[in-house]
């Protein structure tokens, strides 16, 4: 028998329907079986809802087979004897940082697992010492986790489960809630624990390149196990992962590319005619937060022009100012010093309504549960409209609207909201905003959280918000590809400023600003700029003359090149 | 915006009054603000002032600091101050209308100010020298006798300590759900009472719904780290008395003694 067994686990759940107003059975596993080795390093892929979490959940013994067993270490969680020692073995790491952190130090949190096992004070002493050596926040030990950044929080969470000195750590998507500056960090510091302490690591993600050096990969659908390979194996066949919703790494995009026949159609290529209306404009903007006096400038002297029609990108580092700017858009916030225009007309004045501009820009932030609320779907989206003032029936109307431009199928009108999976949560919110029918819509990090197969359909959706609708867009993105494959500006900020602002290609050729930035080149880019040296020899390539930011321009650019093969 | 917001007033310091134990500190809280009630004379005031310079001295944290803290009492103590200056009977000093000020009212009033302002402060020295985790501690250990007539002692420090820990996070989220409703139109200025109150379901319902969803979480995250109730659980930093505890105590109830001695005494020469 592997180290850890399952086998034959079915697991059911029942929960609340909207559509049918009844409780009803779900299957979340149907039929696992798998086996993992001791000191591995498993990757466990699926979209959202594969059953990947209650997996998670049943190896480290929180939930408990009705049908099946799982066994880890020789004991098995359906004898209630064992579950504490499985659950000692075998820790876990919540996908937000927040919610799984008790203590009101660090130190204290680290302490609370092996206070539970009743092990001595100076033993705990020892073991939280020796754990944050390992995870290097020694010098945080006596911080508020609440001062602390989303990546630093999962590694007190990390030294948490290490003070208990488990044998085997499951991951459930740790990078999911935390800025991807501290991605990498983290996924390095995951990929030692398994080297350098024989951890045993299952982790679980929807983003292949995190596990692309795992030893082997579980791929879940529908709540069964529906293949398994090591890594390589997936990189050489991609449509494996295709078939089963899960973005491919660059490489195997790349490779796909390249093998495609050229449409020559422009990508999302650029539209017509210049607008003449200059839109939203920012004039010497500075803003500082009233309770922040000492902390500076959130803003400093920001100028900018967003003209209708634009579908626009603000990047930058976290703090940056992105989340300060996008609510001065519709003046949740207003500024210090300087002024904002919209059409023209200075939004201060006295005159101006700001409850008018809020339903002309719409601004849809990360999280969507933080804005539904009503009983149905139809109900929350209609919000909006009836804050305005229309009469009930124009207000439904325009909610139907908004969730026929959303994708959103009319048989979920009467479901609740809270009944819905995360992307289709983030539909309604969208729609929710595209209701009181705005010429802007500003959104903060919609992809956030959100599968492959979901982001790239939500992008379809804005696309054809943009160019059909003629709305337009502006998000918030931490994504380098994603706003270099969909954008056709990029609004660079840093430190409250705006240090750079130009379309893409533009953007990302001041490779020495970007990195200054802290932020990353896209893929395409950086494999190009990499491998430059090997095109040097077809003419007409010069360094930072045409810089492919996209895989479609790569692949195109390597035909160009007359490169006949990508190894 | 409240990130850094640590709840309480705890100041850092490494003082004899930050190092006692967290339980000797409640009691000397309790023994001072119930003493505070015993002399009906300047002495026993004096006494008093005496004792909090002495224990604010120690603890090293500064005055200025502590004087702030009274700042959002101030309308109370005024509001104290002026009733009882001018609603207490007895020989009149000066008449303004029907107010008369007299020298009854004016003992009363300075005795009652002083009193609020040394029950503050007293109490403050504590919040200022202890922090959350080390007075739940006390507070679990110190009541731990209630576990015999089976009151969930320590469920109730847990929870006091998990609240501690989730306010900012909350606040912080409720701050998030308001710009979320603002962006889609909801003015919070306007309407009469009634139509305010409906707008706070907007607003309610989602904090609502994320607070039990953190619960959730929580409460699996605390088992997955073998949480199983107080039982068998050891402690980081057990609480254990000291010299300078024992001292403490006996300093303490030297204190209250002599301020019950005072009182007394005056009582029946008077």
């Amino acid at each position: 028998m592997a180290w850890i067994d399952v086998k034959n686990l079915i697991s059911k759940y029942k929960r609340y329907s909207g559509e049918t107003g009844q409780m009803e059975e779900n299957t979340a596993l149907a039929d696992v079986s798998l086996s993992i080795e001791r000191g591995d390093f498993v990757g466990i892929l699926g979209r959202n809802g594969s059953g990947k979490s209650t997996l998670a959940r049943h190896l480290a013994a929180l939930l408990l087979p009705g049908q099946g067993q799982v066994w880890v270490g020789g004991l098995t969680s359906s004898d209630p004897e064992s579950v504490v020692a499985i659950r000692k073995m075998a820790g876990l790491i919540f996908q937000n940082p927040d919610n799984q952190i008790i203590g009101n130090l660090v130190e204290e949190e680290v302490a609370f697992g092996p206070e539970n096992l009743g092990l001595p004070p100076d033993e705990i002493d020892r073991r939280i010492t020796r754990v944050l050596e390992t995870t290097g926040m020694q010098a945080y030990r006596l911080a508020s986790p609440n001062a602390l950044s989303g990546g630093q929080k999962q590694k007190i969470a990390i030294s948490g489960v290490l003070a208990m000195e488990p044998e085997c750590i499951i991951f459930d998507e740790p990078t999911a809630m935390i800025d991807p500056e501290s991605r990498d960090e983290l996924l390095k510091a995951v990929y030692e624990l398994n080297k350098k302490k024989k951890i045993t690591i299952i982790y679980i993600t929807h983003f292949f390149e995190e596990v692309e050096n795992a030893d082997y990969l579980y791929l879940m659908d529908g709540g069964k196990v529906a293949d398994m390979g090591n890594p390589r194996e997936f990189t050489d066949s991609p449509q494996r992962l295709k078939a089963l919703g899960i973005g491919l790494p660059f490489s195997a995009l790349l490779k796909e590319e390249f093998g495609a026949e050229d449409t020559g159609e422009h990508f999302f290529g650029i539209s017509g005619q210049e607008p003449r209306e200059e839109g939203l404009r920012f004039q010497d903007v500075s803003f500082r937060y009233a309770d922040q006096e000492e902390a500076g400038f959130a803003l400093l002297h920001v100028d900018l022009t967003v003209r209708p029609g634009e579908f626009t990108a603000i990047i930058g580092p976290t703090g940056s100012g992105k989340s300060t700017l996008i609510k001065h858009m519709n003046a949740l916030l207003t500024p210090t010093e300087g002024k904002i225009f919209f059409r023209g007309k200075d939004v201060s004045e006295a005159g101006f309504s700001k409850k008018e501009l809020r339903t002309r820009v719409g601004l849809c932030f990360q999280i969507p549960d933080y804005q539904l609320f009503e009983e149905t779907v139809i109900g929350d989206i209609a919000f909006g409209p009836s804050n305005m003032g229309f009469p009930k029936e124009e207000c439904l109307a325009k909610a139907r609207r908004a969730m026929e431009l959303m994708g959103l199928p009319k048989d979920l009108e009467g479901v609740s909201p809270f009944s819905l999976s995360g992307g289709q949560k983030r539909r309604v919110a969208i729609a929710g905003i595209l209701a009181m029918e705005p010429d802007y819509l500003v959104l903060d990090e919609p992809g956030a959280g959100m599968d492959w197969e979901g982001r790239k359909a939500l992008y379809e959706t804005l696309h054809t918000l943009n160019e059909e609708n003629g709305i337009t867009i502006l998000v918030v993105s931490h994504n380098m590809n994603e706003v270099a494959e969909h954008a056709r500006r990029l609004i660079v900020m840093r430190e409250g400023q705006i240090c750079m602002d130009g379309t893409p290609r533009e953007v990302f050729s001041r490779r020495e600003e970007i990195k200054a930035c802290g932020l990353k080149l896209p893929d395409a880019a950086a494999w190009y700029l990499e491998h430059l040296d090997e095109f040097r020899e077809h003419d007409s390539v010069g360094e930072g003359q045409y810089l492919p930011v996209t895989v479609r321009e790569l692949a195109r650019l390597l035909k160009e090149c007359g490169v006949k093969e990508i190894s | 915006m409240f990130r850094n917001v640590t709840l309480g007033q705890y100041y850092k310091e490494d003082s004899v009054i930050h190092r006692l134990d967290p339980r000797v500190k409640l009691f000397g809280t309790l023994m001072y603000v119930i003493t505070l009630f015993f002399p009906k004379n300047p002495a026993g005031l004096a006494l008093a002032a005496a004792f909090l310079s002495l224990v604010i001295g120690l603890s090293k944290v500064p005055v200025g600091r502590m004087l702030r803290g009274l700042r959002p009492l101030f309308i109370i103590i005024l509001l104290t101050a002026v009733m009882n200056l001018c609603f207490t009977e007895g020989q009149v000093l000066a008449s303004f209308g029907p107010v008369h000020i007299t020298r009854e009212g004016l003992y009363l009033s300075a005795y009652l100010v002083v009193r609020i302002i040394f029950l503050v402060m007293g109490s403050s020295v504590m919040t200022y020298t202890t922090t959350a985790k080390e007075l739940t501690d006390g507070i679990e250990k110190a009541l731990g006798f209630l576990k015999v007539i089976r009151l969930p002692v320590h469920e109730f420090a847990m929870m006091m300590s998990i609240a501690l820990r989730f306010i900012p996070i909350l606040t912080e989220e409720l701050n998030k759900i308001m710009e979320a409703q603002m962006a889609r139109g909801i003015d919070f200025e306007e309407g009469n009472v009634l139509e305010r109150a409906r707008k706070l379901i907007p607003i309610l319902v989602p904090l609502f719904v994320a607070a039990i969803r953190r619960a959730n979480d929580l409460a699996l995250a605390m088992e997955a780290r073998c949480y199983h109730g107080g039982e068998g659980r050891t402690k980081l930093h057990p609480l254990s008395y000291q010299k300078r505890d024992y001292m403490a105590y006996g300093i303490l109830i030297l204190y209250a003694l002599t301020m019950l001695g005072l009182s007394l005494r005056l009582r029946f020469t008077i």
